[in-house]
């Protein structure tokens, strides 16, 4: 019998696919070297995390309502470059520099809670112990981290690029 | 990072090759080794590794880093951090070498995607 993926299947499927169609027309913009780095850890930092504290003896969330690792987790983990490029496509764009930095991280927070709690209706994650506070902290530290790769590796890019014209 | 991480759970969860202690401080040396030093070493290496110009070193450097892989998971055995059962121990160097192969790509794709950006070979200084 032919078994229907389940809503939280589709809902990070189509949030892959929208996601990743939106970053492939965006105009580029950054290096693609430094867009990569950046996507690969918007990537391992989240796994990194729901391999740590999502499985025993801390396991305070699953992902995907099943614990065990299956292949409805590759959409899932497709969205969260994404998230990571966009963040700082539009830090980039929008030139945000000095106490706005601070605007716009707490500001992404909100973004990003609010649609991890979208996801946490749609089954994507089911949390055991975990709260969408401990989440937006996550995202303020993580999304400050990920400024300061991204200004480190762009610091390198034109460093580089000024020595070796 | 990204592909230690599920491997682990891999081992853990679907497959209880691994089993754990119920131990808050063995978890965070495990989540030490697997999210923080296990990659770095082997980026590090496969950094290094991939400007060698002849083959055989290069070889020579892999198979020294599945030897690491190796010995890396039978201390964690040793210490009681992790406990493999079964197959565990067996299959722990052959599918951990996932990594390698992921990490080994990841190095490549960021070379040839700085050659795109204009950025030839070495020409980054550690500095």
């Amino acid at each position: 019998m032919v078994r229907f993926p389940e809503v939280n299947v589709w809902f990070s499927t189509f949030f892959f696919a929208a996601g990743w169609v939106l970053v492939a027309l965006l105009p580029l913009r950054l290096p693609r070297s430094v867009s990569a780095l950046v996507m690969m850890l918007s990537l391992a930092l989240p796994l990194g995390m729901d391999h740590t504290i999502g499985v025993p003896p801390v396991d305070m969330y699953d992902t995907n309502v099943n614990p065990k690792l299956t292949f409805s987790e590759l959409p899932t983990w497709g969205m969260y470059p994404v998230f990571g490029y966009l963040f700082i496509y539009l830090y980039d764009k929008w030139n945000i520099k000095g106490p706005a930095i601070a605007l716009y991280v707490f500001g992404w927070a909100i973004v990003g809670t609010a649609f991890e709690a979208l996801a946490v209706a749609f089954h994507v994650f089911r949390y055991k112990g975990w709260s969408l506070r401990y989440s937006y902290l996550v995202y303020v530290l993580v999304q400050l981290l990920t400024v300061a790769v991204f200004r480190l590796l762009m610091h390198v890019f034109v460093r580089t690029k000024k020595a070796n014209p | 990072m990204a592909v230690n991480s599920p491997i682990y759970s891999y081992f853990l969860v679907n497959r209880h090759w691994i089993s754990i202690p119920d131990s808050k401080e063995m978890a965070v040396i495990r989540i030490v080794y697997t999210e923080v030093l296990s990659p770095l070493l082997l980026t590090w290496v496969l950094d290094e590794v991939l400007v060698q110009k002849r083959f055989s070193v290069r070889a020579a450097c892999y198979a020294a880093t599945l030897a690491l892989i190796f010995l890396g998971g039978w201390l964690l055995d040793r210490w009681g951090v992790v406990k493999f059962r079964g197959n565990g121990l067996l299959l722990y160097t052959p599918i951990k070498s996932i990594t390698l192969i992921a990490a080994l790509c990841s190095a490549r794709l960021v070379r040839y995607l700085m050659r795109k950006d204009g950025i030839g070979h070495g020409q980054i200084s550690r500095s």
